[in-house]
């Protein structure tokens, strides 16, 4: 117990939940952007991170590219991906009862998964492309993590400054308050839907490519990522951008801990208990934010 | 009934105040109705009007103030606690259940002992002529029989208060008559409404006394005949006099 | 419920009656799997069919019913009391889940369904004491009843949860739900207590997974955290409610079938083919016949008259 009350292991802890939260608020906040905007909950919005570490994973096998310049290659192609997707499936379910667009997703989901499988097996892979750590001292950060976070945080923080101070964005966000209101001020609010889904395609795109070289990943490994970032959106508020960022760095605190202390099977489970936790206090989300109807 | 006093108000608002983060819906609304009368609310476009009713109806749950009806405090109530007390209300965009029948869509409405139901249903079909539609599906029906279903859905129930938004817009015009015909006969029985309407001749004709709200607050009340001579609510509806 | 449907579901109940007399030990594991996914897609029809909440985490109740009822037989209990413990755990976790969750309106439900099976699944990986872990328990086939009490047993179980939609769909209380489903503000505005809606359909619809996932135990004789918390069991039980059509009495029954017919012939084989079916399905469904295959049976023509001259050229888009 003292060790493991060491303010260096404290530390070193808070170091590693931070990096791992900065990923999963990526990977969420791509979420969140989606469910903002068209009130649909994209269940397959892991397996568009595995689509992109797949990518990586190819690219980096198959032409040696380091997945930082794969970044270039899978981003705007998963950016692609989920705008098509959005043409071709999820807008025939806009503005449907919640019921449909969720087992539409979970469908998507599950087709996505199983054609993982089909083309890689179902064996854990992994791009070990970058590897050794920095020494500050007493605290260690092992390269790929801080690499992965790096960018995790320049992509959200960019996708976020695009929202805020871009005409494009102010549209996304005006679509994703007023939706009537949009429409009446003539934005192609389908162009908007359009670009929002392969948005928050691109973004799990990265986070997946990320991913890639920090963890091992198989087909099956969404389940995990799609939990985490339930919770997450849950504890933000659900449809706020900026409440996943926090919600997605939180998380990856408290797993760490909970690793730390516990197990590292029970940090697999901290994001469901959290997510329960959650509904039990404050039932609309930490930061009270627009509430799904 | 347990009515301690016959002539009581039926509903009573004080002070309510309703805030959508900026915007005042609601600043401070009191008012009054009295039990068997028509009362009409009137107002501008986004002048708090639907929701006053929210908030009453408590579809609303984060308000502020106070509301008595029969004497009893109901601000903070579920809707269907409310509504099983006698308290109805109308949407003002149509929401009858879309994959429901007709019938189906009025007997949901009445009180689940209610042995009659599927007859008080029928009958009231037949009263608007729509007795052919029992097992037409609430989408199938045109927008201006949505709005009648969705009338006649609450009336299930037998409640003695109702609060009516904008029942008649989008009906035509002999739906309209039929609509406002009803409203009358259920009065004669001791039924007592609230209107929005935008119409004011039909407020001229139906209500006794006539509410008006602006920017959340109502600025005028009484006789309409009083009413529409009003300054203030002259100059609600048409700005500056510039008209 | 019509008359006419009474009979049909008795003839289906007097021909399967009859499987373990003319069918071979084949096609008895077969029947009795096809009864527990009838089960499990009623119990799924029962709160996701009828209020449009979706369940993504149906096969928890299924595991841990089964653990439930496994722990009773090994010590020593009858099976008819494991069966029913299994059912009685299964509502016991459903209580406080719906609580959270359905107060609330909106995704919650799903979110919270969705990771459910999964932590469940930890858990009983975790709780090495109880569960003997990932290594699994295994029953002595001697304290088990013979393949033929079980298929009748799953039989029963497919019957009663039939029945229970069949009833619901029928009833006052049926009615409710579907307006739940349809405009859960409307309904609660006309008097629908939703939130006591909703939770008792969920809690009624966690009951028969529980009991099948201890008959299933008493069937194979063994159980681990992933067998009694597969993820695909979910899969499965949605895509044959949808795909026969939810929300209706026999649109499970019809769906269970021919999903598992197909799987029978053509995908048994081929686990991750058959799974990719099976998305591919639900999504097609979902998109182009939200109504389930028996919507095309029973697709009334429109009884709209066009005599009365009420209508005011107008429709709702
Ligand atoms: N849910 C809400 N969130 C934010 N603002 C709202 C909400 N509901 C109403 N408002 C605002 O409150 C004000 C009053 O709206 P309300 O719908 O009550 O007006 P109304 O008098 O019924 O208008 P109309 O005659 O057009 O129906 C408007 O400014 C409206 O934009
Ligand atoms: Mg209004």
């Amino acid at each position: 117990m003292e060790e493991i009350l060491d303010p260096i292991i404290l530390g070193q802890l808070l170091i590693g939940g931070l990096l791992a939260g900065a990923l999963y608020a990526l990977l969420a906040s791509g979420l969140n952007l989606v469910f903002g905007v068209m009130r649909v909950i994209n269940i397959a919005h892991a397996e568009f991170m595995l689509v992109g570490a797949f990518g990586a994973y190819v690219l980096y096998t198959a032409f040696g590219l380091h997945p930082l310049l794969a970044l270039f290659i899978v981003v705007p192609a998963v950016f692609g991906f989920g705008w098509f997707v959005q043409h071709a499936l999820v807008e025939r379910v806009v503005g449907q009862p919640m019921l449909t667009s969720l087992l539409a997703t979970y469908g998507l989901s599950i087709v996505l998964l199983n054609i993982g499988v089909l083309i890689f097996t179902s064996d854990f892979k992994g791009v070990p492309a970058l590897t050794g750590s920095l020494v500050f001292g007493e605290f260690v950060l092992p390269k790929p993590r801080a690499v992965a976070a790096l960018v995790s945080i320049v992509f959200a923080v960019g996708v976020y400054l695009f929202l805020e101070r871009t005409r494009l964005g102010k549209a996304v966000r005006a679509v994703s308050e007023h939706p009537h209101v949009a429409t009446i001020c003539g934005i192609d609010t389908k162009r908007i839907r359009m670009l929002t889904f392969g948005l928050a395609g691109a973004m799990a795109g990265a986070a997946g490519t990320m991913l890639s070289m920090i963890y091992s990943f198989a087909p099956e490994s969404g389940a995990d990522f799609i939990q985490k970032c339930f919770a997450i959106i849950v504890i933000g508020g659900m449809g706020n951008f900026a409440g996943a960022l926090y919600g997605g760095i939180l998380l990856g605190v408290v797993e760490a801990f909970v690793g730390g202390f516990l197990s590292t099977q029970w940090a697999e489970a901290t994001a469901y208990l959290l997510l329960v936790l959650v509904l039990l206090i404050r039932p609309t989300g930490l930061k009270g934010a627009a509430l799904a109807r | 009934m347990v009515n301690a006093v016959a002539d009581s108000p039926i509903l009573q608002v004080f002070d309510l105040h309703r805030d959508f983060g900026g915007v005042h819906a609601l600043k401070g609304v009191d008012l009054e109705v009295a039990r068997g009368s028509i009362t009409g609310l009137i107002g501008p476009n986004g002048s708090g009007k639907t929701t006053l009713f929210q908030v009453i109806s408590g579809m609303d749950p984060d308000a502020t103030g106070e509301v008595r009806f029969d004497g009893e405090s109901i601000l903070g109530r579920k809707p269907y606690q409310i509504y099983h007390r006698g308290l109805a209300r109308t949407f003002q965009l149509s929401r009858v259940f879309p994959d429901l029948t007709v019938l189906e869509n009025l007997v949901v409405a009445a009180h689940r002992k209610d042995k009659g139901a599927r007859s008080r249903a029928l009958e009231l079909l037949t009263r608007v002529k729509l007795q052919d539609y029992t097992e037409v599906k609430g989408s199938d029906l045109s927008y201006g029989q949505q709005k009648l279903i969705e009338f006649l859905r609450v009336l299930m129930s037998e409640p003695s208060m109702i609060l009516l938004d904008e029942p008649a817009a989008g009906v035509n015009p002999t739906l309209r008559q039929t609509l406002w015909d009803m409203v009358r006969h259920l009065n004669g029985l001791g039924t007592t409404f609230v209107i929005i309407e935008h119409n004011m001749e039909v407020i001229a004709d139906l209500c006794r006394e006539v509410y008006v709200l602006a920017e959340g607050e109502i600025i005028a009340q009484g006789d309409f005949a009083k009413v529409r001579e009003d300054e203030r609510v002259l100059e609600a509806y048409f700005g500056k006099r510039k008209l | 419920m019509p008359a006419r449907q009474i009979a049909f579901g008795l003839a289906l109940v007097a021909l399967a009656a009859l499987g373990p007399l003319v069918g071979s030990q084949y096609h008895q594991a077969f029947l009795l799997q096809l009864f527990m996914m009838v089960a499990l897609a009623q119990s799924w029809n029962l709160i996701s069919g009828m209020t449009g909440y979706v369940s993504f985490g149906h096969a928890a109740f299924f595991g841990v019913g089964a653990y439930a009822g496994t722990l009773f037989i090994q010590s020593g209990f009858p099976w008819w009391l494991a069966i029913l413990n299994g059912s009685l755990i299964a509502l016991a976790l459903s209580v406080p889940l719906g609580f959270l969750t359905l107060r609330l309106r909106g995704a919650y439900f799903a979110v919270a369904m969705l990771g459910l099976n999964e932590v469940a699944r930890i858990v009983a990986t975790l709780w090495v004491s109880l569960t003997n872990g990932g290594s699994g328990i295994t029953l002595q086939p001697a304290i088990l009843p013979p393949l033929t009490v079980n298929y009748y047993l799953m039989l029963a179980l497919a019957i009663v949860a039939t029945i229970i939609v069949a009833r619901v769909y029928h009833s006052r209380f049926g009615l409710e739900l579907r307006a739940i489903r349809e405009d859960e503000g409307a309904a609660e505005m006309i008097g629908v207590n939703t939130t006591r809606g909703k939770l008792t359909a969920f809690v009624l619809s966690a009951l028969i997974p529980g009991a099948a996932g201890t008959v299933n135990v008493m069937y194979t004789s063994y159980i681990n955290p992933s067998s009694a918390f597969d993820p695909s069991l979910n899969i499965q039980m949605i895509v044959m409610a949808m795909f026969g059509g939810s929300g209706t009495v026999w649109g499970p029954v019809l769906g269970a079938s021919i999903v598992m017919g197909l799987r029978e012939m053509l995908w048994a084989q081929y686990p991750a083919l058959h799974l990719m079916f099976l998305g591919a399905m639900l999504l097609a469904v979902v998109l182009f016949l939200p109504g389930g295959i028996i919507s095309l049976f029973t697709r009334k023509k429109v009884v709209r008259p066009e005599v009365m001259s009420t209508g005011d050229g107008e429709r709702r888009g």
